[in-house]
């Protein structure tokens, strides 16, 4: 008990007694609080707004649906990212059967760097353009990794889960989760190089 | 150190989670490799780049009516039936609720007028 009480605070057990009972007041608080965060992760992962909105919309869906599972053994954003990226997983695998054209996704990958957000104004115009160019680098490196190195790195160092939300929502060992991140970071220098000196040529 | 093993804790010591033994360790062996010390500042280089994606987002669209329209399809109308809860539940309906108790005040009134 003292356990669960150190993971999940006392404000969301309640919101999850609520949630467990559907009140519907205490699920909309849920989406409110919570879609900036699923919906960042869904676009991390699909890089596409447009698949990105719908598979947020079912991962909250699939949340309520399955609240009643949620054994409160781990944090209910935790668990909830768990779901998002089984489902940016499962919705990478259908676009990828129907054979979307993988150079279209690089492109849009790249352009969502300056999309991402305006920078700002006080930045060194020249700053800016550099900064902008390592940023889409990063982003067109992080698509030439494996799916799970993907994945290690855009929860940890794109979302800041710390190491034990990553055991949570990988299922994975604490000293495989460090090592296998570390291993994808080293591969994403490795792109990140190649693809910089690609661009200085 | 050899230089495979600094290697191996370029993630920890990037994430400040080497103990001061081991951290004294890893910086003797990058100041003893310059090619190594250089591997790892391209190393920092990168993930302060990766840093910086984290940090460009765009806000999330208002998920919340497509998935309660979503919720109320798929339970046939058990949840969101009504359109007020779409927006933030009970309080909202509050000032319909108070329409109605003075409709029917009003009715009483009349109703009472009617038989004095």
């Amino acid at each position: 008990m003292q356990a669960r009480a150190a993971l999940v605070s006392e404000s969301e057990q309640e919101l999850v007694r609520r949630l467990k009972l559907r009140e519907e007041a205490a699920f909309n608080e849920l989406v409110r609080q919570h879609q900036d965060r699923v919906y960042r992760l869904c676009l991390r992962f699909l890089h596409n707004a447009s698949e990105a909105e719908d598979v947020a919309q079912e991962v909250f869906v699939s949340v309520f649906k399955a609240i009643e599972n949620f054994r409160e053994d781990s944090q209910l954003s935790t668990w909830m990212f768990r779901i998002a990226v089984n489902h940016a997983k499962n919705r990478l695998k259908y676009l990828a059967r129907r054979a979307t054209e993988s150079q279209k996704l690089l492109d849009d990958e790249a352009g969502d760097a300056t999309m991402l957000n305006a920078a700002r104004e006080d930045d060194r115009p020249d700053r800016v353009v550099e900064g902008l160019q390592s940023e889409s680098l990063i982003v067109r490196a992080m698509a030439m990794l494996d799916e799970d190195q993907r994945e290690l790195v855009t929860l940890r160092d794109l979302e800041n889960l710390s190491y034990e939300e990553l055991q949570e929502v990988t299922g994975l060992p604490a000293g495989t989760v460090k090592s296998k991140l570390h291993r994808a970071r080293l591969a994403l220098q490795q792109h990140y190089e190649a693809l910089s000196e690609g661009h200085e040529r | 150190m050899t230089s495979d093993e600094a290697r191996d804790q370029f993630s920890p010591a990037h994430d400040g989670e080497l103990s001061d033994e081991e951290r004294r360790a890893f910086d003797a062996t990058l100041a003893a490799d310059a090619a190594l010390s250089a591997e790892f500042k391209r190393f920092v280089a990168m993930m302060h780049a990766t840093r910086q994606v984290a940090a460009r987002h765009s806000p999330a669209p208002n998920l919340l009516p497509k998935v309660q329209a979503r919720i109320r399809k798929r339970s046939r109308g058990r949840f969101y039936r009504d359109r007020y809860s779409e927006r933030s539940g009970l309080h909202t309906m509050l000032p319909l609720l108070a329409g109605g108790v003075m409709l029917l005040l009003l009715g009483a009134l009349w109703l009472m007028a009617q038989h004095l």
